[in-house]
């Protein structure tokens, strides 16, 4: 390669259809609903051999600190690392990217345990924290949003509006919103345009 | 609109799922014959009541799950997974794999 | 401005601190915060309202709530404006601008009242009779639609497109009550007291229901005291949501409840960013229904005018909005609840001239309570006509059982035939409702979801019956939802009533004359209408809804199906049971179907997909094109008066003498692994896949199950148990379903995952001869013939990017494709651009990618139409003789082989200049005399400039054993027929010199 190569740029699906700022009704001075972007993610998608699901969350467990959630639709955190139930046997693998997450799995993840997949660029994932976040979600999607229903940790692949989404609550009013990114500026607009009448800051993105 | 319950994911309703055909038909072994495919691609029972039919539950897991539905009331009757035994608990809360 | 000159001190709960302006044909009025509209224009004595649908007859308010038949308007103006209002629902708010409609130039001065003059000639079924006898002719029907269109109609649509937002809504619960009057206001409480999570949902504004409209009391209180005092405990408990202005208008499977909030109707235009309506879905795990009862109207002469209303009405506007109805009334019924009509009336200052009763001598307190004021009680009577034009001035009063008739002059007629149980939700469920005759009502049959009825709604009229079933429903349903009842409860204490029974009076008999008496009052259906149907054999009541139009309104006959069905049973000599009701349907009340699509509409009717290059492609692109959910470029003009034509063209030509990049993102990529991958794919596959070295791709065959062709895409091997996998855009999406099904369903044994990397990589192409000297300028691979052949592919580093780089073409060309991470798709293709600028490389569209296949043969969606078989597409030796596979069972029945099937041929006009549209059919000749034989069409069509024609691909039967023929190229729409001669499909290259360059 040339050194004259240009400057990598890594562009994410809302780069020039973000609106950063204050919108619709903010009751004293409030927002009901915040949005931010969680940019540049490192994303791995992991497929556990059935008769291999312990050693593989132990492998998991070895790169990343923390082993899958022992239950099906439920996460499980540690530090940046958050692995997300998406089916049987399955997890996506995030962490906002800082090493090579793929390869980091690789080693301990081996063929005989799982398959590995790179989807760190097919995702956008939204925060969306505030008082309305659930009545935000109720407007898209046909899961009980209510706090004893949705809890911290609760991890749900479900139609949000027409989008396919994973919902990974992680506060009694945060969620983290995961969906196609050829999707993201089309259900970026139903977030925000839902969000008005409750207040709306969109922040830069993380 | 139905409320299916996906063995994987819970209850769910029916805008999650694609609808997957007859679930009492068994695709053929590759190597079966001419009349034997004939039959599983094109031959159907068409009951009034209770039948077994797929469902795949596209918007969550992706999983193929069975759903055994009354045709005449809607009435979910039991759910299962792709394969093995089907639940006969119609509304479980589901969210168990195992 | 008027003075509100029927307003009532000390009744109502309006708020007489907040006046209200309005106006109403154009005239201003004044009313207060809590008011309807007809409330407020009753309070103004505005009597004439509208005018009927098909008579044009005046008509006045019948009602004070949802089932209103006459009093509709036309509300707000412009693009807002919302024809066929019903007066008795529109909450009033400043500014509320409302018209009258079906009349012309005026209410009062409507030329089309002629109508009823000739009513005798335009009888129930008057169109079918009509316009499929003697004028059965289309053309008749068209010249006399646009009259009866104009003269019978409601309010007309502004044409405009709504410019309010709508938005949807969902929302769980244990127990969802629907309905706030004294029922449902006791079952919320005692279900939540439970700790279960309850919804209750009101039409009204605030709660209360009936409570708020009747001068009774709970505790010795007035009961109004009690319904804001349990809303108010309800409105504290966190367990509880509380959706006031909310219909619920279906009952869908599962415990799905429809409903529609009016989030903003009671503004003039939507504030704070609020949807001006909600559509809900509440999914409830038990449902108390306490939808209350609509009162039945009585059949009689005239039973129309302005000043008839019905009697709970009444008290209604007395009660609860602080409006005399009139001055002068006559009470007529069939049952003792228009008693308190009487009561209210002379508590609020009116005077009543007489109270008919079709009974013949009933006897009860409440009775004697009204005959100890001192009012006329006519036993065994009815009324037998009404006189007055735009306000009623008197009624005619006859004996039911011989006698003399006598006019009592009066302004207000309160009628009542007794109350119906609201039971459309319990019957949208297919509980089948049960004819009560103690009652004369239809009462809620068995349940068929989670459901029960309390209070009114049940039948049970009385407030101790509501109050205390509303009690036992609301614990029964918590219970069933699993919670237990721990606290006691006593019913409030509440007089107890023992009315006298209701006797049915279906329709009052003439007393001289023939006054028309109407049943439906919003289609203007008479009795003799029904009697009508009758005669004619329409005695089923779907028939006689039908033929008539009875209850077919936007009312959907609340007041009128009853009566009707009632009729046509007695003319059938049959019970009511027997005849049975029509089938309810959603929605209970009309809505908006801006609230259906809710903010799903106009661009975002759907999701549109994105590929990371879009922007770029927006920028230059001539337009874009739906390919799936994706939005492909067309073409790129070079300038601004570049046609598509001359475009494609040129993009063509440019890529095949230089070089092109076209954004290919769109097509399905698919992630297969694991040990038996191969195996996987050899199954899918008609064409063998077990062998493909790694580092190589291959084109694959994929058949339907029954044989078809059903998609196709290139297929590489990554490593030993690795491969990538492409659909084409249309297919991408139900071909990963399949593959799921046939892992999870079919094969569960074979250890592979897949999984879609469609949305992890950028997808580029660059076609061309000089696509290899652009390419490597920014990979780092030698990707010389010998180092990087044909189908060859190979991870690598692109401009710094790990990537994955394959040499295969659509075109035809020379060329890659290349895939990176999405993030990194426009910095790569930016990259490219650059790289090419030196070699004139241009961006191509859909039309230029399309018509090089079509140059080259390759097959695509137009041809992969779910009828074609591998070997009409030419593609027959791709079917592996080796392996078993998806289709191969059934690619080889008798039809399949048959010939001559129609087969994958091209077309070239033989003028050379004439394109062959798409759709056109192939035939022998061009003077053929119809029948004339189709010998197939064409699929997809283009124009080469290499060899300087059009072209066309096409299914002809035969095929190419019709090579050199000329055959017509027909196409009637366009009025071409032209001749073209039949050639192989590949136009360019037949060789294949150029891929392998
Ligand atoms: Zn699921």
């Amino acid at each position: 390669m040339p050194d004259t190569a240009p400057k990598i740029i890594r562009r994410s699906a809302l780069d020039g259809h973000r609106h950063v700022g204050d919108f619709g009704t903010i009751k004293g001075g409030v927002p009901g609903i915040v949005i931010q972007e969680r940019r540049a993610l490192s994303i791995v998608h992991l497929d556990a051999w059935a008769d291999q699901v312990v050693a593989c969350g132990k492998a998991i467990e070895k790169a990343c600190g923390t082993a899958p959630a022992a239950d099906p639709v439920k996460a499980s955190e540690k530090n940046d690392t958050t692995v997300l139930w998406v089916g049987p046997n399955r997890w996506l693998i995030v962490e906002p990217e800082s090493r090579d997450l793929f390869a980091t799995l690789s080693a301990d993840v081996t063929d005989d345990l799982a398959t590995l997949t790179d989807q760190g660029h097919s995702r956008v994932c939204w925060r969306i924290t505030g008082p309305n976040m659930r009545d935000l979600l109720a407007k898209g999607s046909t899961i009980d949003f209510d706090q004893s229903q949705f809890i911290p940790g609760d991890c749900v692949g479900t139609l949000l509006s027409h989008f396919t989404t994973v919902l990974h609550c992680r506060g009694d009013d945060t969620v983290d919103i995961y969906a196609a990114r050829s999707f993201a500026v089309d259900l970026d607009h139903w977030l925000t345009s839902s969000s008005l009448e409750y207040g709306l800051w969109v922040l830069e993105p993380a | 609109m139905l409320r299916l319950t996906c063995p994987h994911c819970g209850p769910r309703d029916q805008v999650e799922f694609n609808y997957g055909g007859d679930a009492t038909v068994a695709v053929p072994d590759l190597a079966a014959d001419e009349q034997t495919w004939f039959d599983a691609v094109y031959i159907r029972e068409n009951p009034r009541g209770p039948h077994t039919e797929f469902w795949q539950h596209v918007a969550g897991c992706r999983q193929w799950i069975r759903i055994k539905r009354n045709t005449q009331t809607h009435e979910i009757l039991a759910y299962g997974a792709a394969t093995g035994p089907m639940s006969d608990d119609p509304t479980g809360n589901g969210g168990t794999d195992k | 401005m008027s003075n509100q000159s029927n307003r009532l001190g000390g009744f109502g709960h309006i708020n007489r601190s907040k006046p209200i302006k309005f106006s109403f044909d154009g005239k201003s009025y004044m009313g207060f915060e809590g008011d309807t509209l007809a409330s407020a224009l009753m309070a103004n004595d505005v009597k004439l309202v509208a005018r009927s649908f098909k008579y044009h007859r005046p008509r006045g308010i019948f009602s004070a709530g949802a089932e209103e038949p006459n009093a509709l308007v036309s509300l707000r103006e412009g693009a807002r404006q919302e024809p066929n209002t019903r007066a008795t629902v529109a909450e009033l708010y400043d500014g509320l601008v409302a018209n009258s409609q079906n009349r012309w130039p005026n209410l009062k001065y409507d030329t089309q009242a002629i109508n009823q003059l000739i009513a005798k000639f335009i009888p129930a079924g008057f169109y079918y009779k009509t316009f499929m006898g003697p004028f059965s002719s289309t053309k008749m029907w068209m010249i006399f639609e646009g009259f009866i269109r104009k003269a019978a109609g409601m309010g007309t649509a502004s044409g405009l497109a709504d410019p309010d937002r709508y938005e949807r809504s969902q929302a769980h619960c244990d127990v969802m009550v629907i309905g706030a009057g004294p029922a449902g206001l006791s079952a919320a409480l005692t279900a939540a007291e439970t700790g279960a999570r309850v919804v209750l949902v009101d039409e009204n504004p605030v709660l209360g229901g009936r409570l708020r409209q009747e001068r009774m009391e709970i505790d010795g209180k007035p009961a109004y005291d009690w319904a804001m005092a349990t809303a108010a405990s309800l409105q504290a408990m966190p367990n509880v949501r509380i959706l006031t202005r909310t219909t619920a208008f279906g009952y869908y499977d599962d415990n799905l409840i429809g409903c529609i909030e009016k989030v903003a109707d009671h503004f003039p235009v939507p504030p704070d960013n609020l949807p001006r309506q909600r559509w809900w879905k509440i999914r409830a795990k038990q449902v108390v229904l306490a939808t209350g009862a609509l009162e039945q109207p009585l059949v009689f002469g005239n039973n129309d005018r302005p000043g008839i209303m019905l009697a709970g009405a009444v008290r209604a506007y007395i009660n609860d909005f602080g409006v005399l109805p009139g001055r002068r009334a006559v009470i007529f019924t069939n049952n003792d609840d228009a008693y308190r009509t009487a009561l209210d009336l002379l508590a609020a200052g009116a005077s009543v001239q007489a109270v008919v009763d079709a009974r013949s001598a009933p006897e009860s307190d409440l009775i004697n309570a009204v005959r100890a004021k001192g009012v006329e009680i006519l036993m065994g009577h009815a009324v037998t006509n009404t006189h007055g034009h735009f306000a009623l001035q008197s009624v005619e009063v006859t004996p039911l059982v011989g006698g003399v008739s006598r006019d009592i002059s009066c302004d207000l007629l309160a009628i009542s035939g007794g109350w119906q149980p609201a039971l459309h939700l319990s019957s949208q469920t297919g509980a089948k409702a049960v004819w009560n005759p103690d009652s004369c009502c239809f009462l809620p049959g068995a349940p068929k979801w989670a459901e029960r009825s309390a209070g009114s709604s049940a039948g049970q009229f009385s407030l101790y019956a509501c109050l205390s079933e509303g009690h036992v429903r609301g614990v029964e349903a918590a219970v069933a939802a699993g919670f237990k009842s721990e606290k006691s409860w006593t019913v409030p204490t509440v007089e107890i009533e023992k009315p006298a029974r209701t006797e049915a009076l279906w329709e009052a008999p003439d007393a001289g004359g023939h006054p028309k008496k109407f049943v439906d009052h919003q289609d203007d259906v008479s009795s003799d209408d029904v009697r009508l149907a009758h005669r004619e054999g329409f005695i089923s009541v779907e028939h006689l809804k039908r033929y008539t139009t009875l209850g077919m309104g936007t009312d959907q006959g609340k007041t009128s199906n009853i009566t009707g069905l009632a009729i046509m049973a007695s003319l059938r000599g049959e019970p009511i049971q027997a005849v049975g009701t029509t089938t309810f349907r959603p929605p209970y009340t009309p809505i908006a179907i801006g609230a259906m699509g809710g903010s799903e509409i106009g661009q975002h009717y759907r999701p549109r997909r994105r590929t990371p290059m879009q922007d770029w492609h927006m920028e230059r692109a001539g337009e874009m094109l739906p390919a799936g959910m994706w939005e492909r470029p067309r073409h790129y003009p070079a300038h601004k008066g570049e046609t598509l034509r001359e475009a494609y063209i040129r993009e063509t030509a440019q890529t095949r003498k230089s070089a092109g990049i076209c954004d290919v993102t769109t097509l399905g990529k698919i992630d297969v692994q694991g040990p038996d991958a191969a195996e996987f794919l050899n199954r899918l596959y008609a064409n063998g896949f077990a062998k493909l070295p790694v580092g190589k791709a291959r084109y694959g065959l994929m058949l339907r199950e029954d044989g078809y062709v059903y998609d196709d895409g290139t297929t590489s091997r990554l490593s030993e148990n690795h491969f990538v996998m492409t659909t084409t855009t249309a297919n991408a999406v139900p071909v990963m379903a399949k593959m799921e099904y046939y892992l999870q369903v079919v094969w569960p044994d074979l250890k592979v995952k897949i999984v879609s990397v469609t949305e992890q990589y950028a997808a580029i192409a660059v076609a061309g001869p000089n696509s290899r000297k652009i390419m490597q300028k920014i990979v780092d691979l030698d990707i010389s013939n010998e180092a990087f052949p044909f189908m060859g592919c190979a991870p690598c580093m692109a401009a710094g990017v790990p990537s994955r780089l394959f040499r295969i073409s659509f075109s035809g060309e020379l060329a890659f494709e290349i895939n990176v991470p999405s993030d990194y798709g426009q910095y790569i293709w930016d990259a490219l651009v650059e790289a090419g600028k030196e070699f004139d490389m241009v961006p191509y569209g859909l039309e230029a990618l399309g018509n090089m296949r079509i140059e080259k043969g390759h097959v695509a969606g137009s041809e992969l139409d779910g009828r074609t078989t591998a070997e009409d597409l030419g593609l027959g030796k791709m079917l592996s003789k080796q392996k078993d596979f998806i289709g191969k069972a059934l690619a080889y029945r008798e039809g399949f082989v048959a010939d001559p099937r129609k087969k994958l041929v091209g077309l070239v006009p033989v003028d050379g200049k004439s394109s062959l549209p798409n759709g056109s059919q192939i035939i022998e000749s061009a003077d053929s005399k119809p029948p004339v034989k189709m010998l197939g069409h064409v699929t997809a069509n283009g124009f080469s400039p290499e060899l300087n024609t059009p072209m066309a691909l096409a299914l002809l039967e035969g095929g190419l054993t019709h090579e050199g023929d000329i055959v017509i190229v027909a196409n009637p729409l366009k009025g071409l027929s032209i001749p073209a001669k039949v050639t192989n499909p590949v136009f360019v290259d037949p060789e294949g010199k150029r891929l392998h360059a």
